[in-house]
């Protein structure tokens, strides 16, 4: 049943990607319109996190293991899961004056935030790699990598999406929960520090080496800091990660799609 | 999915779960847990009680009823929007539903009109390009020409309604679903779409017009369906039916003798 009906809604995709892309620029448009700095502004944020952490862990606290191309590659990778998670968990919330009146896939705006939050982030991509080549991270074919990696990591947000989107209906905190499991996460994701200082502590290691970012961060520098492939044990992860939060996801939104209108 | 086009009703119900003190956190589940006050209470109220009928494609039928007995519910049962407790919709598969719940029908309101033009029409599903096409219609036919690129924010209520039924009634859906139109727009505006949807109606088309004007009733419906307090009273000719809601409201009958006097007309039945 609940399979079904997600494959129904698949199907009909083609039919309201007009919707979609509509949505989409509804959000860029009013998130740039009036503003002098416009798309610089998806930059000024990421930006200005690099700026200082690479002053406070460089330079002030002067750690050797982490070097400054790996916190601006993770930093930018992780401001694209942070607002992901942020903007999609109020997806459906945001869109209730629709759902109540009109009747579309419920799946929809789900996937348009998603979609609008990737935008964003790729329009980061081209002064990131302008940034790499200043830092002499010169490209080469292990770099297509990132293709399989953001795609991994699409998959893994739209699920967890579909779950915190569904249950901030139900329990409007989450959204606030969600907040602060985001900062704590960042602590625990391979950003600000390499893995490899942890050696001594195995059980941190450990821990650290299963949050849910982790191997996205770890491949993402791995590729375009060393120029290395993806390392085995993190493809392993990411492809796990985002087949189980995808599955979780889907059960969750589908089992609960029909109680969403009376309860927003 | 019905094969000829006909919307089919059947054993429909609609059960609303009322929740006094709902607990809409996480921590105020956790406090209900010790603190009676605080604990949700729910009581089921039935919106909808067996609800039966068909319409027949090209059909327009009518709905009428005191306030609370279950129209609106009904028409959002009819869009999909709800979801029935019980029973089966069924609604030909492949057709553009138009729903006119309320008028302005998801408007960004930092949008200018041509993008809410654009927005609305393709939440029913329309590609970009078959909206092209219809735009300047709808544009003209709102008489918003000059205000086409203004944030919608800064239209008046009259404005934005006008907007919001031309975009339905221009993209030409297949059936109409429709909550009390007319009360917004001028006197020509209101004419204006009345034609439209009598064009719409000898088009063949089916539409669903919930009202309580026995006069706008008597002019667009072939058929009305009465309703009491989530009932089905009966179907009939719009004036037979006024009758009824006329005598119900004034207590000179009661339910049963209603619905004896009002006999679902054949071609209606299920």
């Amino acid at each position: 049943m609940i399979l079904r009906n997600f494959f129904k809604d698949m199907k009909s995709l083609p039919k309201y990607k007009c919707l979609i892309r509509n949505l989409v620029s509804r959000d860029l448009t009013l998130k740039y319109r009036a503003s002098i700095m416009g798309y610089l502004w998806s930059m000024l944020n990421p930006l200005m996190l690099i700026i200082t952490y690479i002053i406070a862990f460089k330079y002030i606290l002067g750690m050797r293991s982490i070097s400054r191309s790996q916190i601006i590659v993770g930093v930018v990778l992780w401001t694209f899961c942070a607002t992901a998670m942020m903007s999609s968990v109020k997806a459906i919330l945001t869109s209730a004056p629709l759902l109540q009146k009109v009747t579309f896939p419920r799946v929809i705006p789900v996937i348009s935030t998603q979609i609008f939050c990737l935008i964003q982030h790729l329009i980061v991509y081209p002064v990131l790699f302008i940034t790499l080549l200043v830092l002499k991270k010169f490209p080469n074919f292990n770099w297509l990598y990132v293709f399989l990696i953001l795609i991994l990591l699409n998959i893994m947000l739209f699920g967890m999406g579909l779950f915190l989107s569904t249950v901030n209906i139900f329990y409007r905190d989450v959204e606030h929960f969600l907040a602060i499991a985001i900062r704590i996460l960042f602590w625990f994701t391979p950003i600000v520090y390499n893995i490899s200082i942890l050696s001594e502590r195995r059980f941190l290691k450990y821990i650290i080496a299963y949050t849910p970012f982790s191997p996205f961060v770890r491949s993402m520098t791995a590729v375009l800091c060393d120029g290395h492939p993806i390392p085995v044990e993190c493809g392993i992860q990411m492809v796990s990660y985002s087949v189980a939060a995808l599955g979780v996801g889907i059960v969750c939104f589908y089992s609960f799609q029909h109680r969403f209108v009376e309860a927003i | 999915m019905t094969d000829n086009g006909d919307i089919l009703v059947e054993h429909l119900c609609k059960d609303y779960i009322l929740q006094y003190n709902r607990a809409m956190t996480l921590k105020s589940r956790f406090v209900g847990i010790f603190n009676r006050r605080y604990r949700t209470t729910k009581t089921i109220f039935r919106a909808l009680d067996d609800i039966n009928f068909r319409i027949p494609n090209g059909i327009s039928l009518g709905v009428m009823g005191h306030n609370g007995s279950g129209k609106s519910t009904l028409l959002k049962l009819l869009a999909g929007i709800l979801i029935p407790t019980s029973g089966k919709i069924k609604v030909p598969d492949d057709a553009y539903i138009g729903t006119m719940i309320q008028l302005g029908v998801g408007f960004s309101p930092e949008l200018t009109g041509l993008e809410n033009v654009y927005l609305s029409a393709s939440l029913y599903g329309y590609q970009r390009k078959e909206i092209d096409k219809k735009v300047e219609e709808i544009i003209e036919f709102a008489e918003l020409s000059s205000f086409i690129d203004v944030p919608v924010k800064n239209y008046s209520s009259g404005m934005q309604a006008r907007l919001g039924f031309s975009v339905m009634i221009i993209m030409d859906m297949d059936i109409l679903l429709i909550d009390e139109v007319f009360a917004a727009g001028d006197l020509s505006f209101q004419e204006k779409s009345k034609a439209k949807m009598m064009e719409f109606k000898e088009a063949n088309k089916t539409i669903v017009f919930v009202s309580h004007s026995a006069k706008a009733l008597d002019e667009f419906c072939d058929y009305v369906c009465l309703l009491y307090k989530g009932k089905m009273v009966g179907i009939g000719v719009p004036k037979d039916v006024n009758e009824q809601y006329v005598a119900l409201t004034h207590k000179r009958t009661t339910f049963e003798e209603a619905q004896t006097s009002l006999a679902v007309p054949e071609a209606l039945l299920v």
